[in-house]
């Protein structure tokens, strides 16, 4: 799936950017469950 | 949502024992385990599931019925009651239905009419349980098929890109439900909306919110099936392909809630076209079947029905306008046209399944041309 990023980066640069995608959707769904009503709210600042 | 964390919660934990065990075992547990946890949250649901699998497989195996035609009418009608009686009794605000007794009752359905076409074997009922009790697709579907279930279980082998695919595909599933569904759509654009003083905006940026949430929901849902479904070795059937990049509607609904929507073709439109030589009553009475499955009400007869009337204008303006149909679906341009002209027919037909009562219904289509 994401061979496409070894025509541009060498293999370890690509897996640190496949790793960050990775931690940017993970926290995207925590914090969207995270600040629905009667949730715990852990991540507004 | 609770019910399908725990339901994926338990995928996750009990997938090292799935895959521990000698492969002959591995569909017996996992039928176990869909047991176990369905009678924990939804004994009525499982006791009927059951109890019409094994009616139905009582048809195939002893003679009571002479005929192949009756044994496929009982075997048909067997799932059938269950399904029109609570789907009914739902609609009038009497009994809740069943958790997925809708899409339980297709793939039985799929399987009584495959065994009469003799497409398929009858199953054992240990199969034909291993298929009905497959957790990763109880909840929100995909109505996958037996066949492919099968071939899938015959092919199950560890392989640690499947089981990675399996968890990204869970991921991506999770990314659509809550930020792109729940947060964009349903929460922020609803919000801008409300703050629209113009009629006919608000409503507009409504009924995209509520097409969009729609479509991210429903294909979060069926990633999450497809890749808890991995999880445990299993392939699942696709259920969406990109529907709003479809240039007509015809090709929209080879694209949207694809194992509903080929199900309906294959039971309904392919047999009606064959027995009445007529293929827009067969048109119309599969998307009926189709709208129906949802709910039982005037609203969605309505929706299903101007669903066919758009399917039926793309197939004739097909026909008596081959240069427009050429451009919009040869040309780049025209393709996006396309898009956007399908992306808003399809929202708009929403408004029939968004309003509540015809009173409302009227309301929404007033503001759009005030």
């Amino acid at each position: 799936m994401y061979s496409w990023l070894l025509k541009y980066f060498p293999k370890p640069y690509a897996l640190v950017l496949i790793f960050i995608w990775y931690f940017i959707l993970i926290l995207l769904v925590i914090y969207t469950i995270d600040m629905q009503p009667g949730r715990f709210r852990y991540l507004h600042w | 949502m609770i019910l399908q964390a725990i339901f994926l919660i338990v995928i996750l934990l009990s997938s090292p024992l799935i895959w521990s065990v000698p492969n002959y075992w591995k569909a017996n547990v996992m039928a176990i385990i869909t047991f176990l946890l369905l009678a924990w949250v939804a004994p009525l649901s499982v006791l009927l599931m059951v109890t019409v699998a094994f009616l139905q497989w009582s048809v195939w195996k002893y003679d009571f019925f002479k005929s192949s035609r009756s044994k496929v009418i009982v075997t048909v009608f067997l799932p059938l009651i269950p399904l029109l009686v609570y789907k009914w009794k739902f609609a009038t605000g009497q009994w809740l239905i069943p958790l997925g007794l809708s899409y339980y009752a297709f793939r039985q359905i799929h399987v009584a009419i495959e065994c009469y076409k003799a497409e398929m074997q009858k199953p054992t009922l240990l199969a034909y349980l291993q298929y009905l009790l497959f957790l990763p697709v109880i909840l929100i579907g995909p109505i996958h098929r037996m066949p492919d279930f099968q071939r899938s279980q015959r092919r199950m082998k560890w392989n640690a890109s499947l089981y990675s695919d399996g968890l990204e595909r869970i991921l991506y599933g999770l990314v659509k439900i809550d930020f792109l569904g729940n947060f964009l759509f349903s929460t922020q654009l609803t919000q801008i909306a409300r703050g629209v003083h113009s009629h006919a905006l608000r409503l507009y940026l409504e009924v995209i919110a509520f097409t969009g949430n729609t479509y991210f929901q429903f294909a979060g849902f069926s990633d999450l099936a497809i890749g808890a479904g991995l999880l445990w070795g299993i392939r699942v059937m696709e259920n969406f392909n990109a529907p709003f990049m479809a240039t007509n509607m015809q090709d929209f609904w080879r694209r949207w809630h694809i194992s509903l929507s080929s199900w309906c073709r294959d039971y309904v439109f392919q047999p009606l076209a064959a027995l009445s030589r007529n293929r827009w009553i067969a048109l119309i009475s599969a998307m009926l079947v189709l709208a129906l499955w949802h709910e039982i009400s005037l609203r969605y007869i309505v929706w299903g029905s101007v669903q066919a009337i758009l399917i039926l204008l793309t197939v004739n303006s097909r026909k008596k306008t081959p240069r427009v149909s050429g451009f919009i679906n040869g040309h780049p341009l025209g393709r996006w046209i396309g898009r956007i002209w399908v992306f808003h027919l399809f929202a708009f037909s929403c408004i029939f399944i968004g309003s509540e009562n015809i009173a409302s219904l009227g309301a929404n289509f007033k503001h759009i041309f005030h």
